[in-house]
Formats: C-alpha cells, sequence, structure tokens
C-alpha cells in the first residue's frame, strides 16, 4: 500500500511543470502523507482504508499546480500581451523597410551615398533594439500561460512542431539570401551595394516570425 | 459544522503562525495538532495548507527549511519570522475585534 500511495502522489505531479517548486512541492507532501499513512497503520487503522484517508485529505490538487502557488508570474491579460508583441514587431519591421527606402531614396535623389547608408543604420538599429527589447521583456513569454496541465500538453506538441517548420522557413531564407548575394555580386560586380541583401533578409526572417506569431494566435 | 469550517479555513494563516510561535513545525504535524486541539472534528486539506504556507512565505512572515530525516521523503520545516510576529499579533487583535461586533450584532 505505501508503494501506491508513492504512485499515486508521483502521478499527482506527473503533469505539474517541471520547476524547483513542484518538486519542492511533490517532496513535501510526500513526506507528510507517508507520516500520516504510518500513523494511522500504527492506530490500526486496515491498510486500505489508511490508503483512502490519505488521499481524501490531500484535497483538491490543482489548485497547488496554480502558477501563484509555484512562484511565477501570470501575465494578467494574455490577449493584451500579444497584440502588444505584434505591435513592437510590427513596428521593428516597419523600420528595417523604411531604413532600405531611405537608402534608396537618398541614393536616387541626392549625391550622399554615405548618408543613405548611415540612414538605414540607423533604421536597423532602432528596430532591432525593439526586437531585442521585446525579446527581453517577455521572455518565453508563451510558457507563462501552461497552469492548466492539459493546455500545457498541448502547448508542447503543437510549439515544437510549428517551431521545427519555422526554423527550416528561417534557414532557407538565408540560404536564399546567400546564394543570391554571390550570384548578383558576382554577376553584377556591385559588391559595395550588394551586402544590403543581408539587411533585406533580416526584414524577410522578422516578417516570416510575425506570420508564425500571428498564426499562433 | 460547515460554517465552522469555512471560518477556520479563513483564518489557516493565523492558525499557522500562532502554531509557529510555540516552535518551528512542518505540514503534518501543524495539522495533526489542530485535530488533537478540535477534539478529531476539524483538519485542514493539505493543500490549503501548503498555500497557506507559500502565500505566508512570499510575505516574508514564514521561512522554510528542509530536515534531514534520515530514511524516505524529507520534511519541510517552517519557521516564523519577526515580520511573521508583528502579523500574528496583528491578526489576534482584528479578531477581538471581529468577535467582539459579531457578538454585539447576533446575540
Amino acid at each position: 500500500m505505501v508503494d501506491e500511495l508513492r504512485k499515486y502522489i508521483d502521478n499527482l505531479f506527473a503533469d505539474a511543470p517541471k520547476t524547483r517548486a513542484s518538486y519542492e512541492l511533490k517532496e513535501e507532501l510526500m513526506a507528510n502523507s507517508m507520516e500520516r499513512y504510518f500513523d494511522l497503520v500504527e492506530d490500526k487503522v486496515a491498510e486500505k482504508d489508511a490508503f483512502d484517508i490519505v488521499i481524501h485529505s490531500i484535497g483538491d490538487v490543482e489548485q497547488l499546480f496554480a502558477p501563484e502557488e509555484l512562484g511565477r508570474e501570470i501575465p494578467q491579460k494574455d490577449e493584451e500581451v500579444i497584440k502588444k508583441l505584434a505591435l513592437y514587431r510590427a513596428i521593428a519591421v516597419g523600420l528595417y523597410i523604411l531604413g532600405v527606402v531611405f537608402a534608396i531614396a537618398v541614393d536616387e535623389f541626392t549625391s550622399f551615398d554615405s548618408v543613405g547608408i548611415m540612414g538605414m543604420l540607423l533604421f536597423a538599429a532602432v528596430a532591432t533594439s525593439i526586437l531585442v527589447y521585446v525579446g527581453a521583456a517577455y521572455p518565453k513569454y508563451k510558457r507563462a500561460d501552461d497552469t492548466m496541465v492539459e493546455e500545457f500538453k498541448e502547448w508542447n506538441s503543437n510549439g515544437k512542431k510549428k517551431k521545427s517548420v519555422q526554423n527550416s522557413v528561417n534557414t532557407i531564407i538565408w540560404m536564399v539570401v546567400l546564394v543570391l548575394y554571390f550570384v548578383i555580386s558576382f554577376a553584377t560586380m556591385a559588391w559595395h551595394i550588394t551586402w544590403v541583401m543581408f539587411l533585406i533578409g533580416i526584414c524577410a526572417q522578422a516578417i516570416v516570425n510575425l506570420l508564425f506569431q500571428l498564426n499562433d494566435k | 459544522m460547515s460554517m465552522t469550517s469555512d471560518m477556520l479555513r479563513g483564518h489557516t494563516e493565523t492558525i499557522i503562525l500562532a502554531h509557529l510561535m510555540e516552535h518551528d513545525s512542518y505540514g503534518y504535524q501543524i495539522n495533526k495538532d489542530i485535530l488533537e486541539k478540535t477534539n478529531g472534528i476539524y483538519e485542514l486539506k493539505e493543500a490549503t495548507l501548503y498555500s497557506a504556507f507559500r502565500r505566508l512565505e512570499q510575505m516574508g512572515n514564514i521561512t522554510s527549511y528542509w530536515g534531514n530525516e534520515g530514511s524516505g521523503a524529507r520534511r519541510r520545516y517552517y519557521a516564523i519570522t519577526e515580520e511573521g510576529k508583528e502579523a500574528y499579533k496583528n491578526q489576534i487583535s482584528e479578531w477581538e475585534k471581529t468577535k467582539k461586533i459579531i457578538d454585539e450584532l447576533i446575540k
């Protein structure tokens, strides 16, 4: 019966997030439950009854998995955070594109070559800063709402599949950019400007990631 | 009985603090004590107890440490902090006030 009890508690935590807090909670519950069980058995309670009493005394386990019990932050308003993230990313992508447009415009209409490139780099710097900020401010945002066990599982399987598709698309983008870079550069010999393609590659990647993000929702 | 039950649950944190005022303790011991003091009528669910521990810990009213039991799972002991003692005093005086008011109202 002791083994059954151990198994029962193991099972309770089978789907819990693998955090230190949940591991400690399990150990705490295990120690207390075992002691209660042995006390009952010592008091001549039948093993089966002791098992039932201990199980009954555990109570509603779901409340133990609530994220605030595990010391985790829950995003207050999921929808809003997702929208905000998408907005930031859209702005960043817009800035990359504007940078390229700016560079082309300066190149076309003025004689200051370097101004165009400097302007474009500035745009790219701002856009990159936004992306870095967003990445740091909402770390692994998606994982934060895995409070319910089922949701967590679902996310786990869906997430992995999507992620791998996204990764392959990104790889393809960079392969294409690299190949085009050399082909076009050798064809035109305009090496001084063809590196811009890498910036365009960044744009393309950002757009792809954004699309995946929106699709996710 | 269910009214008593609800009332008691509402004071889980004070009950825990009161217990820890005497000595450090762990979940099952506290529950055993409650059972004894209420003549075997009442005890807390483990889940209720642990969420109260976490709340108290987050508020800095208690701290926890692991015991080193030789065999089997380790016990998690809780100790009251200075803030916890302060909070306990406040809750007691709060309760005295509430008791008086309710006595007045339902007499």
